[in-house]
Order: structure tokens, then C-alpha cells, then sequence
């Protein structure tokens, strides 16, 4: 095998014209995939994240009357089921004032809770650090209200004194934390669960999901208890994905198709203007599957150089027009598309190559 | 180069829609170690012969039997190995791949014989050298003149040490001289122990070999 391939290597450098026109074919296929299939699957992977930020994938918990008695262990318990990327719960609302009484709040009144687990990157730590335990972080809002230098002062929060150790920013589905002030409690007090956010991993069934989490409540009345979904968003997304993956499949399946009919004319030329060294390939010895495997290999070679070309440049044009780059998946699923048109365009002219009848072009008339 | 030579029985071709067979029952015991000439007026079947008795054409009846095996119904991947192994091809026009060099050239067959790229380096070097073309090895055919051309064929033919050499008038574009080099290889190639059919138009020659054939 390495014997042809080093053959197929050496017609592919031989032969220049139509190594880089194969190559050329390929490479405008993954440039123009990229720069129309694939802009329009940053666009709509945009619109997805636009949805997605309302928490399409976010179940909240909720225990409205505080009678439902969650067990502290839930966020545990749900954290270890399938399908959840992170969980962490919140305790009952408290009145969040300066240590010095006498200052005046800035703005709308401050919530404190307590907090059980670890917070989700999206709520990020913008300044100072992790609140351990007896010590609390405040949303940017909180912290702008409480008037908190470098992000860190103290905070009065059931008539205790709680320190106050980092400021965090909540984006997307969680931003009405930004104005909370989240107490990290003793472990040996453990607080009432009042909400438990749950987010399910990427392409999980969120509904699914739920009604897992409703059924395996650690709770002494599961009943007391909501379990909701952004139903609506969860639609949309489903309508938008479905409208705008069908748009950009028929697409991408247009270029590929044309790129398909590009590389069967290409490779069909290129054939046909080598069908002396086929018949003489098939005297010395060549079966009609080495010729075949042999215009292949050629062709995939062209074609991977091309693919590898034409991809790079696809990626800088989308980069150029929309600021953003596509994915590695998807990139890489273009090259592999692309290779495989070149594997379905090239097989026609190699079958055709290995069946021609070798006595007919040896002959000389 | 040692063993049995190439002999066929009976052996008819005709091709489709052809009324009469180009050869018809023809039987024929081509000796290893000897060479054996074919000739025949134009059209008498002398290249159909070849083509057939390597495979490349397959017998209408009859059985081409080389080391004891009838090949005439062999399947096609089974019949390419064999050629790639034991068949050797001079043709008269050269037939080389122009977009490679000389060298890359006579080593063709080894890529499908299964021969390893250095051993057919070396070997295609040293038959280069024996015919006088050594100094070509990195030319492209076109910077090649054609008694040049049609000696790097039987380099080509030669690499794999084939037991069967066909030749289909391998000398018919040469001068003299370089009809001599050509011959004198074939010859050679007979003394060793190889089998040589040669399909030519020059009776003299023909008149020359071990055994000739007319058609």
C-alpha cells in the first residue's frame, strides 16, 4: 500500500494541472460553504444564544411557601444526574443593609440568600474572591447600592455582621442576582432551600430533565413544590433551529452539489487525458481495483490540499465579513464533506479508468 | 529465471460481432530459454496473439497454460497479479508516462508487483546502466530520442526479472543499432531462462530466433 501511495504522491506532483485544478475545485467548495453555509450558522447559532440567554435550558425549582421542606443534600442529589451541567440552590430572602446603619441604600432594596454549591460560570467573580464559609459575595448591583470599596466591606444581614469578600457579574437567565447578596452559611446550620437552579447540558432533553428532577426531589412535601421551564423560549428555539438549519442545509447541499458535478467533470478530463498510462498500467500488471484505488488516493490528495487551502481562507473571509469564526466541528465537518465529494466525484472516472479495455489504447495503429 | 514456458492449446479468439475468429484454434509450446518470433501478414493476428496469451484479452476457447495451470479462465485481479509478476511488455511505441522521469518509469511495474521502491531503485539503476541509459535516469521521456525511449521500455519490461517477455514489434520505430540492443536483450533475456514470444514484421530476424511462428 505505501507503494501506491508513494506512486499516487509522485502523478499527483507530476501532474500539475490537474492536481491543482482538483485542488482548486475543492478549495472553492470549502471557501464557498464556509463563507455562505457557514455565516449563516454563526448567524443563526447567534439567534440560538440570543433565546438561549432567556434559559432555555435552565430549570428552576421553586418552594413559593417555604412548607416543602428541601432537604440541603438537593443540590448534591441533582448534580450527579444525567444531563445536568450544574445545580446550586438559594435560601429565603433576607434584608441586605449597610453595617452602618445610618448610610442610605442606593437604589431598590437588597436581597440576601444563602447559597448551597458552587456558582455556574455564569455568574462570574469580577473582583476579590469565593465567599467561604460565614462570608458573602455581592452582584455588581449590591455592591454599587452597598457602596462597597474594592469590592469588599461588610454587610448587616439578620442583625449580624457579614463580611463581604467579592462582587460577582450574573448574566443571561440569572441576571436578577446581580442585585443579591449571596451568604456562603455555617455547614452545621444548614438553611431552608427556598430555589434550586438547575442547567441541563447542551442538547439535553430540558423537559425530560424536569420531570426527572420532580420525581427525585429529596423534599418532605414534593407536592409544595414548582418545577419550571422557559416553555415558551424552549419553542421558539425548536422553530427558529428547525427554520434556519433547514435554510442552511439546503445551502451547504447546493455547494456541495455543485462542487460534486465541478470535481466529476474535473476528474472525468483528467482521466480521460491519462488513458494511455491506465493501459499501460493494466499490462504491467495494475488490477482494475489498484486503478481505481489509485485515481482515489490522487484525487483525495488534491482534494485535501484544496480542502485544507480553501478552508483556511473560508475561515478568514467569515471572519472578514461577520467578526467571528466558525467552529472547529463545523470547519472540520466541512472538510470532511468536501473530501468525501471528492471521493463520490472522482469514483465514476475510476470506475470508468479501471474498465477500459487496455488493448485498445496499446495498439498502435 | 527458471521454469516452464508458455504454451497454448486450441486457442481461439474472435472479438464481438466478428464473424471469423482472429485466431482459431491455435496450439502452440513456446519453450523457456528460447525466443520465439511471430509474424504474419497485417491483420494475421500477431499482437492478438500476445494480448491474449498474457490475458490482457481473454481466449473465445481454448487454454493458455503456463507452469501447469490453464489461465484463459482466470479472474481478472488473479490474471493482473500473474502479469504483474511474470510478464514482462516491450511495445513498439514505448509507452511512457511523460510527465515522469526515466527513472520513475522503469520502476512502475515494482509498485504493482509489490516490490519495495529502494530494491526497484536499485535494480532499475543497474539495467539503466546495461543499456546504456543511466545518464537519462532523471530526463523526461521527451528529452529522450526514441531508440533511447524504447530501451528504457525494456528496462521497464525487465525490472520484476519476468519468466514470460512479450514483445509486440518492439523494434518497429528503431534504426538498426537500436534494433540490435533490443534484439540482443531479448536474446539474453531467452539465455537466462526466461520465454521470449516477439511479435515482428522482419523475417530475417525472425529467421534468426529459436522458433518462429507464422500466422
Amino acid at each position: 500500500m505505501s507503494g501506491i501511495l508513494r506512486e499516487c504522491w509522485a502523478a499527483v506532483r507530476a501532474r500539475p494541472v490537474s492536481s491543482v485544478t482538483t485542488a482548486l475545485v475543492i478549495g472553492l467548495v470549502c471557501l464557498v460553504t464556509l463563507a455562505t453555509t457557514g455565516r449563516a450558522a454563526a448567524i443563526e447559532q447567534r439567534v440560538l444564544d440570543s433565546v438561549d440567554s432567556i434559559g432555555t435550558a435552565l430549570i428552576t425549582v421553586t418552594d413559593s411557601n417555604g412548607s416543602a421542606g428541601i432537604h440541603p443534600s438537593v443540590v448534591e442529589v441533582i448534580g450527579d444526574l444525567d444531563g445536568v451541567d450544574w445545580a446550586f440552590a438559594l435560601g429565603p430572602a433576607d434584608d441586605a443593609l449597610p453595617p452602618d446603619l445610618t448610610a442610605s441604600l442606593d437604589g431598590e432594596p437588597l436581597t440576601a440568600r444563602s447559597l448551597l454549591g458552587e456558582l455556574p460560570g455564569e455568574v462570574l467573580l469580577t473582583a476579590g474572591r469565593s465567599a467561604r464559609t460565614g462570608e458573602a459575595v455581592a452582584g455588581r448591583g449590591a455592591a454599587r447600592s452597598l457602596g462597597l470599596v474594592d469590592a469588599v466591606g461588610g454587610v448587616s444581614v439578620r442583625g449580624q455582621p457579614v463580611a463581604v469578600v467579592g462582587t460577582f457579574t450574573a448574566t443571561g437567565p440569572l441576571d436578577a442576582l446581580d442585585s443579591t447578596v449571596l451568604i456562603r452559611d455555617d455547614d452545621s446550620a444548614p438553611p431552608i432551600v427556598r430555589y434550586v437552579y438547575v442547567r441541563a447540558e447542551v442538547g439535553y432533553d430540558v423537559a425530560a430533565l424536569a420531570e426527572v428532577i420532580q420525581a427525585i426531589l429529596p423534599a418532605e412535601a414534593p407536592s409544595a413544590v414548582t418545577v419550571e421551564l422557559a416553555q415558551g423560549a424552549i419553542d421558539l428555539r425548536e422553530v427558529l433551529a428547525g427554520s434556519l438549519g433547514e435554510s442552511s442545509r439546503q445551502l451547504m447541499l447546493m455547494v456541495l452539489g455543485i462542487g460534486l458535478l465541478l470535481v466529476a467533470i474535473t476528474m472525468t478530463g483528467a482521466v480521460n487525458a491519462r488513458r494511455r498510462d491506465f493501459g499501460r498500467q493494466r499490462a504491467i500488471g495494475a488490477t482494475r481495483s489498484a486503478i481505481v484505488a489509485m485515481v482515489l488516493i490522487q484525487s483525495l490528495m488534491s482534494g485535501a490540499i484544496g480542502a485544507v487551502v480553501g478552508s483556511a481562507a473560508g475561515v478568514a473571509v467569515m471572519w472578514g465579513i461577520a467578526g467571528a469564526a466558525p467552529s472547529l466541528t463545523f470547519t472540520l465537518s466541512v472538510v470532511l464533506l468536501s473530501l468525501l465529494v471528492t471521493i463520490v466525484g472522482a469514483a465514476p472516472p475510476a470506475i470508468a479508468a479501471s474498465r477500459r479495455d487496455p488493448v485498445s489504447i496499446l495498439r498502435v495503429p | 529465471m527458471s521454469g516452464g514456458g508458455l504454451s497454448c492449446q486450441d486457442l481461439t479468439f474472435a472479438y464481438r460481432r466478428a464473424r471469423t475468429p482472429v485466431i482459431d484454434t491455435l496450439s502452440v509450446n513456446f519453450a523457456a530459454g528460447a525466443v520465439t518470433a511471430v509474424t504474419g501478414p497485417s491483420g494475421s493476428g500477431k499482437s492478438t496473439l500476445l494480448y491474449v496469451l498474457s490475458l490482457l484479452l481473454r481466449p473465445t476457447a481454448g487454454s493458455v497454460i503456463h507452469d501447469g495451470l490453464n489461465l484463459a479462465a482466470a479472474r481478472d485481479d488473479v490474471a493482473s497479479r500473474w502479469r504483474a509478476r511474470e510478464v514482462g511488455f516491450v511495445f513498439q511505441d514505448a509507452m511512457l508516462d511523460p510527465a515522469r522521469t526515466v527513472l520513475d518509469n522503469v520502476c512502475e511495474p515494482a509498485v504493482f508487483a509489490g516490490v519495495c521502491r529502494r530494491a526497484a531503485e536499485r535494480r532499475a539503476a543497474d539495467l539503466l546502466d546495461r543499456f546504456g541509459v543511466a545518464h537519462r535516469a532523471d530526463h523526461r521521456p521527451a528529452e529522450i530520442s526514441g531508440g533511447q525511449a524504447q530501451r528504457v521500455g525494456l528496462c521497464r519490461a525487465l525490472l520484476n526479472s519476468p519468466r514470460l517477455i512479450f514483445g509486440d514489434e518492439p523494434t518497429g520505430n528503431l534504426d538498426s543499432e537500436s534494433g540490435d540492443v533490443v534484439w540482443g536483450a531479448l536474446t539474453e533475456m531467452a539465455r537466462d531462462g526466461a520465454t521470449v514470444i516477439v511479435a515482428t514484421h522482419d523475417t530475417q530476424r525472425a529467421a534468426r530466433c529459436d522458433e518462429w511462428v507464422r500466422l
